[in-house]
């Protein structure tokens, strides 16, 4: 799968080792992806930010549980970074003391910021997405905005090829109905949009 | 959408904070003493991490049972818990979190089906379904009430190998399968000395008494 970024088992070998900045490798390899995609699910840049940190240190935290996808942490993190997004509550809870202790740039908190953002997002993505179930939202996110293969998200989410062919059908379905009008984002999600 | 990056003073700040707890925490405090859990397919879990994990092709062919009723495996799930089911209080709860089992796809164990499945001379072992497809064991230290945590397997699975759980020293090991494989699992093992047939469809080598 050439679209999956270059291999990161020794960079994780090394950081479980305690080499610190292997870690931060790995934070610096996938830090944009994973602020991309938690900026998708949330639409705003400060929850985004919160959430790619929550995602992150969930990644430490969880170490001794991770499994790599084809030598990658980030399915795994992009994975969490959804789960996070939709149920903000016990992980970010977990690390919320540190995240407001981190500072932060004055412009993040200005809304042409954020306005400036949302022109590089596709608005009707992002409210289509908000219409799906978290399986087929981890799933279309994999597949659709990071590339990754049906079979190798399949794997990740631990469901059949065949499964996971059937639920993206299913999800591209239900986006383009939502594109269309016919379909209004889940509560569940309008809701950590703030 | 290439513009799209994070706040840069945040991040240099979580940046520091990552290495820093990377340095900390070397090397990670449960690689030392993890279990070794086996399986025929998909499997998840504390016990679970990388180098360390063997899946093992199918050994005793049975009759394929792709129903994901857990009590096939484990048939006192279709009879109330009782109080020698239940983890002892000083597990930590984590092990019950989503996280524990499959950060992936969030499927818990529910401490009120937990099941006594046996024991060693140094462990007891529980086996609990997680989510809709997912069978779990643990094992609990019966002196210190602790766990290293639970190894979980695709309930579709198990028909093929089971679960099996191997000591770091390889003096103890369990073997949970459905009862249709255990004497072809128990042949299979016919060189491996200690060998037992605790219950039904668990077995048990213990080289420690």
């Amino acid at each position: 799968m050439g679209n999956i970024e270059s291999d990161d088992e020794g960079l994780w070998t090394r950081s479980l080792n305690g080499e610190g900045d292997a870690f931060g490798v790995l934070f610096d390899r996938h830090r944009d992806r994973v602020f991309r995609h938690a900026y998708r699910l949330s639409g705003n840049r400060h929850d985004a930010d919160d959430i790619m940190a929550t995602s992150f240190l969930e990644l430490w935290r969880r170490r001794a549980k991770v499994r790599l996808a084809e030598g990658s942490v980030l399915p795994w993190l992009l994975v969490t970074t959804t789960n996070v997004a939709r149920n903000s509550g016990r992980a970010a809870f977990r690390h919320r003391k540190l995240l407001n202790s981190l500072p932060r740039d004055e412009a993040v908190s200005d809304p042409a910021s954020d306005q400036h953002m949302d022109d590089e997002i596709d608005g009707e993505a992002a409210r289509a997405l908000g219409t799906l179930n978290t399986v087929d939202l981890q799933l279309v996110s994999l597949v659709v905005f990071e590339e990754y293969t049906l079979a190798a998200a399949a794997a990740v989410l631990n469901m059949t090829p065949a499964a996971a062919k059937s639920r993206m059908h299913r999800a591209r379905q239900r986006m383009k109905k939502a594109i269309i009008g016919e379909l209004r984002p889940t509560p569940a999600l309008e809701g950590d949009r703030s | 959408m290439n513009q799209l990056h994070p706040d840069d003073t945040f991040s240099k700040a979580l940046r520091v904070e990552l290495v820093s707890r990377a340095q900390k925490a070397a090397p990670s405090p449960a690689r030392g003493r993890t279990r070794l859990w086996i399986s025929a397919g998909a499997l998840a879990g504390a016990g679970v991490l990388a180098g360390t994990t063997v899946l093992v092709t199918a050994s005793a062919p049975a009759p394929p049972d792709r129903s994901l009723d857990a009590s096939r495996i484990i048939p006192s799930l279709s009879e109330p818990q009782k109080d020698t089911d239940k983890i002892p209080a000083t597990v930590n709860p984590e092990l019950f979190s989503y996280m524990m089992v499959d950060p992936v796809s969030r499927r818990d164990i529910d401490p009120t089906k937990t099941r006594r499945i046996g024991q060693t001379s140094a462990n007891t072992y529980y086996a609990a379904p997680a989510g809709d497809d997912y069978m779990c064991m643990i094992g609990v230290d019966t002196k210190t009430g602790t766990s290293d945590g639970a190894g979980c397997v695709w309930l579709k699975n198990f028909e093929s190998y089971g679960m099996k759980s191997v000591s770091p020293d390889g003096k103890e090991s369990v073997w949970l399968m459905v009862p249709a494989g255990v004497k072809n699992n128990l042949e299979s093992v016919k060189d491996e000395p200690g060998w037992t047939q605790q219950a039904p469809n668990f077995l048990v080598r213990d080289l420690n008494k």
